[in-house]
């Protein structure tokens, strides 16, 4: 390309330029008159955004004095469990009562069950016949042998 | 965490060229108004617990979400009207001419200079209402808002090139109506402005 032609090519980006430069400051010159010509709306539209702004802002008030409540009621674990117990009592101590009972219910009837089977083992392990046992004489005899 | 009172002054700063702007887009006050309601609860609700400098940048996505969510729902109630409609007549049997219910506006009170720039918003309105609606959303970001690159990439949810190629095109399309409409002499504009 010749110096001429690279001249041309020059002045054409210049003038490229320019117009996009002028057609950035026709822009700019219109947002700014939209900008002010936003600060003039009629009454009734201040009314109504005026109004919905202060929806807005009790809706975030609310929420955030309903969060804090929440808060302050489940906030320390020992409390929330000294109130559950407060309230159900009678109930926890019913079920604390019953679980024993079913306890001591479960140990006695495992140890009889033990006895039983120790006396059956007793009986055949033993020399005597089980009818000695029964007999109740057997008993006094043994009792006189041991004075 | 945002304060009531911070809220509120970010709104009170904020919801006058946000209802233009939404003015602009849906080309109904009514509407515009009720998007703009929408929107300032939606960011109460939604997004209270987020910081005051957040705002800024949430509540223009919102507007813009729920002003989708508005055209959505026009384009469902167009359909239904358009179908019922051409099932009925009007009861003369001629058909209505649109151009005779649209109103005239008498501005010939007005003084000269407020007169002459009305017109010249009236025009600019115009202009940037018959903007593709990603072009619009780039420029009122851009140019009215001044936010960056970036800020505004993020709040259209595309990418720093999407945003340059939109306000470019923006930018060209509304300087070449403006100089259709003849305002390159909106450099008077600026000295009304400035003596407004």
């Amino acid at each position: 390309m010749n110096t001429q032609e690279v001249s041309i090519s020059k002045n054409i980006n210049n003038i490229s330029e320019g117009n996009l430069i002028a057609d950035e400051q026709i822009v700019q010159i219109a947002a700014d008159l939209l900008k002010d010509n936003a600060q003039h709306l009629n009454a009734v539209t201040l009314q109504r955004l005026s109004t919905a702004r202060n929806l807005a802002v009790n809706k975030l008030a609310a929420r955030q004095t309903q969060a804090a409540q929440s808060v302050n009621q489940n906030g320390n674990i020992l409390q929330w469990l000294g109130h559950g117990f407060e309230q159900h009592r009678m109930m926890s101590a019913a079920m604390i009562a019953g679980a024993m009972a079913l306890t001591f219910y479960a140990i006695q009837q495992f140890s009889l069950n033990n006895n039983l089977k120790s006396g059956d083992a007793f009986l055949l392990a033993s020399e005597l016949p089980p009818e000695a046992f029964a007999d109740k004489g057997f008993d006094t005899w043994l009792v006189s042998k041991q004075d | 965490m945002a304060t009531p009172r911070e809220l509120s002054d970010f709104l009170t700063a904020v919801e006058r060229r946000a209802f233009m702007q939404t003015a602009y887009a849906v080309r109904d006050d009514h509407a515009a108004l009720d998007i703009v309601q929408d929107a300032m609860m939606k960011l109460a609700e939604k997004y209270g617990d987020k910081p005051a400098a957040e705002l800024p940048m949430l509540f223009p996505r919102i507007l813009q979400n729920t002003m989708r969510d508005f055209w959505r729902r026009q384009k469902v109630r167009n359909l239904w009207t358009t179908l019922l409609s051409s099932f009925g007549s009007n009861a003369d049997g001629e058909d209505r001419d649109p151009l005779e219910t649209i109103d005239v506006e008498d501005d010939s009170d007005e003084p000269s200079a407020q007169l002459e720039r009305s017109q010249t918003i009236k025009l600019i309105e115009n202009a940037l209402k018959k903007l593709p609606t990603r072009q619009r959303e780039a420029f009122v970001l851009r140019y009215w808002e001044d936010m960056d690159v970036a800020e505004t990439a993020e709040i259209m949810g595309c990418s720093d090139g999407s945003v340059k190629t939109h306000c470019s095109r923006a930018v060209h399309a509304l300087a070449t109506e403006l100089k259709k409409q003849g305002l390159e002499k909106l450099g008077l504009s600026r000295l009304m402005l400035s003596k407004h």
